[in-house]
């Protein structure tokens, strides 16, 4: 997202522009493929979001979220600068769903999602007539001798690489390599590198790219039970839209990460649908056997909980999903990379995931990623094209 | 009908996922069905895959479309579906009268009266009596007619039965305008030459069928005998008619070769039925040009055998496709009418 943002800007300013995609043709875009909604202030009710989500709200709710641990600069940048954004999108091409949607006043929705809306920013670029050359990743860069008079790095936050132990729900691409290349070459960090943005999906998905349909829910009408079959949270004690992350976090938080949740048919019938098949079973015993658990304390937990009672049980493995790393570049107002000696790089700027941690630290909210992205972008790509034509 | 069930496993495996994902409900009336279910019954499943007009717009917009390990293909797996209907072999066996009318024709009809020349009212009857015209051709219809229904009220059972009133009209209108090409705001592949042409084909067997109509009328109530002159009502019907199959078929045609996805298992079918819909018509030009001429017999007689195979695609070829697409698009006006 911030990278096509970027290059469709820089080009309008005038410059010559081309990206490098470390991804093949269809799974060009990162992780903008998996979104469907992006967070959008505004002042009053506009054909694509109901209701009025002024920007001092939105500002003041980064700032809550990130713990007062965000870039005030950044955040107050992100607010002024969304404004239009909406406009801008539609103007590029990309095209809103106003019909068939929960009421969402802080979000809109792209219509077909992020794919589609990557579709069309292609579809922009390659009218502005910017080269692309997919499946050429860059793992290092070096900053005094850059292959362009300016350089915007948009290769995310790094959550696809090596030092994380989960599935990666997001693009396999995103493996950080260059933000760790800049970082030992000098490159301030921000957000947190042991942090992450984590949901319970189930277990069975793929190791990379497995998107929205892998998060498993309906804990609140079962149990959720350890490697041992003993339960660790109480279900029902978060059923808004926080129960993704918490249970997220609470299975990572495992000394074995990995849990199963357990149903009763009744239980089964009050679940949303699902992505993978339930594994089936006519009595706890042999569920039991089924998920490797002791009986015994499946049992003592069914009866504990009170809510798995009838036959027959039904079972999915879940395990934490990983959205987004928490590790970032530290950029100025414009989006240069700003070094450790407290100097900027004039020629290389950074947007996107790689500097979204900077405003949010630890926290997310649903829609804000691609915010960020889309608003770094466009700095991004005006700044650097400033800078080349001198 | 019963489908294969490893097909009907994948189809389920692809729903569930479109159900989670419900990315697409922007789209059109196939997601919105999708995300009011959270079975896939056999029944849900035909509904889904007569319902879906096949524009690929969800396909394109996929996250999990091949060669995603997913594999999310909701247009070929519907198509897969809508394939059980109308078997290719089925298809083919029905071409069976293109070639076996005239054979019969030159076989059973003295050379010198099939090859005279007849002119005038009453001059095809001297070929094909009335009578063998008149029942080969009502028996093959109405046969197809009363096995296409039973189809339909089978489909409308298993995807749920009940009483559409109140909905009738929501569904003509989607039937008229094909309002689910229209990509609910990302316009579909070539969605508006599918929608034309599309119509422009209906509406030219409308025109064929009303010229018959018309024409059954003159011969028992005015006593005017077929072939009738150039200016009257039969033949501008027909010909019109013929002239908008051949528009509708083109650039179906046309719209297939271009199409981005080529990748299609289900469409020997569906080009079965064009090239006989083209023949119905080009055949029936054949016959006006050259009705005076010594050919008119075996023209005549060729001409009726398309005609009847085109009746028995009604039940066993993708022609019947138009009941189960209106009943899906029934059922869809019911589901989504406010209670």
């Amino acid at each position: 997202m911030a990278g096509l943002c970027a290059a469709i800007t820089a080009r309008q300013a005038g410059a010559t522009v081309g990206i490098v995609e470390a991804s093949p043709q269809y799974m060009r875009g990162g992780n903008l493929r998996h979104a469907r909604n992006i967070r959008l202030p505004h002042e009053g009710p506009t054909h694509y979001s109901p209701g009025i989500y002024r920007g001092a709200e939105f500002e003041q709710e980064i700032i809550e979220i990130a713990e007062g641990a965000g870039d005030l600069e950044l955040i107050r940048t992100l607010a002024v600068r969304a404004a239009d954004l909406a406009c801008w999108l539609a103007d590029q091409g990309v095209v809103f769903q106003t019909d068939h949607l929960p009421y969402s006043r802080r979000t809109a929705f792209f219509l077909g999602g992020g794919k589609a809306a990557a579709n069309a920013l292609y579809a922009r670029v390659h009218a502005l007539g910017i080269d692309v050359a997919y499946e050429c990743p860059m793992t290092e860069l070096d900053m005094l001798d850059l292959p362009a008079r300016a350089v915007i790095l948009c290769s995310g936050a790094g959550q696809a690489g090596q030092g994380h132990a989960f599935i990666n729900r997001g693009t396999p691409f995103n493996c950080g390599s260059l933000a760790d290349n800049l970082i030992r070459a000098g490159a301030e960090t921000g957000g947190r590198s042991d942090a992450a943005h984590l949901v319970a999906i189930d277990a069975r998905s793929p190791p990379h790219d497995g998107g929205i349909v892998t998060r498993i829910d309906g804990m609140e009408v079962g149990m959720m039970v350890d490697q041992n079959g003993q339960r660790f949270a109480d279900e029902t004690e978060v059923t808004g839209p926080r129960r993704f992350t918490r249970w997220g976090q609470l299975v990572a938080s495992l000394p074995i990460p990995k849990a199963t949740l357990v149903l009763d048919a009744e239980g089964r019938i009050k679940v949303p649908v699902l992505a993978f098949p339930a594994m089936a079973a006519s009595t706890l015993d042999v569920m039991a056997g089924m998920i490797d658990v002791d009986a015994t304390l499946l049992r003592r937990s069914a009866e504990e909980c009170g809510r798995v009672k009838t036959a027959p049980f039904f079972a999915y493995p879940v395990a934490p999903g990983l959205t987004f790393a928490c590790h970032a570049l530290r950029v100025d107002r414009s989006t240069r990379v700003k070094m450790r000696d407290g100097t900027v790089r004039e020629n290389l700027f950074a947007a996107g995931a790689i500097m979204a941690a900077c405003l949010l630290n630890t926290g997310y909210l649903s829609g804000i990623a691609l915010t960020i992205s889309a608003v770094f972008g466009r700095i991004a790509g005006e700044a650097a094209a400033r800078h080349a034509l001198g | 009908m019963h489908s294969d069930e490893t097909l009907l496993a994948e189809a389920r495996r692809v729903l569930t996922i479109c159900a989670v994902c419900d990315y697409c409900s922007g789209f059109c009336e196939v997601f919105r069905a999708i995300g009011r279910r959270t079975d896939f019954l056999q029944g849900d499943i035909n509904y889904l895959a007569h319902l879906c007009h096949d524009c690929g717009n969800c396909l394109d917009a996929c996250q999990y479309a091949p060669p995603h390990v997913f594999q999310i293909d909701p247009p070929q797996v519907l198509a897969e579906v809508r394939s059980q209907f109308w078997p290719p072999a089925q298809a083919w066996l029905c071409l069976v009268f293109v070639p076996l009318t005239p054979l019969l024709t030159y076989l059973l009809v003295p050379t010198e009266i099939l090859f005279g020349h007849h002119r005038g009212a009453g001059a095809f009857y001297a070929i094909l009596p009335w009578s063998v015209l008149c029942l080969g051709a009502g028996f093959v219809l109405l046969g197809s007619l009363a096995s296409l229904c039973l189809g339909v009220f089978r489909f409308w059972r298993d995807s749920g039965g009940g009483n559409p009133r109140g909905a009738i009209l929501m569904a003509i209108r989607d039937i008229l305008t094909l309002r689910n090409l229209e990509g609910g705001g990302i316009s579909c592949e070539h969605g508006w030459v599918r929608r034309w042409a599309h119509q422009a084909l209906v509406a030219g067997v409308c025109f064929c069928f009303a010229s018959t109509s018309v024409a059954t009328i003159y011969h028992h109530s005015l006593a005017y005998l077929a072939p009738h002159p150039y200016q009257s009502v039969p033949v501008l019907l027909g010909s019109g008619g013929g002239v908008l199959m051949m528009i509708g078929c083109a650039g179906l045609w046309w719209e297939k070769l271009r199409r981005h996805r080529r990748k299609r298992i289900s469409t020997a079918a569906e080009h079965l039925l064009l090239a006989l819909l083209m023949t119905v018509s080009v055949s029936g030009f054949a016959l006006l040009i050259w009705r005076d001429s010594k050919m008119m017999g075996v023209l005549l007689a060729f001409h009726f055998g398309t005609v009847l195979s085109l009746f028995l695609l009604i039940c066993a070829g993708k022609l019947g496709h138009g009941a189960y697409r209106a009943a899906a698009l029934l059922r869809a006006a019911m589901e989504r009418r406010p209670r």
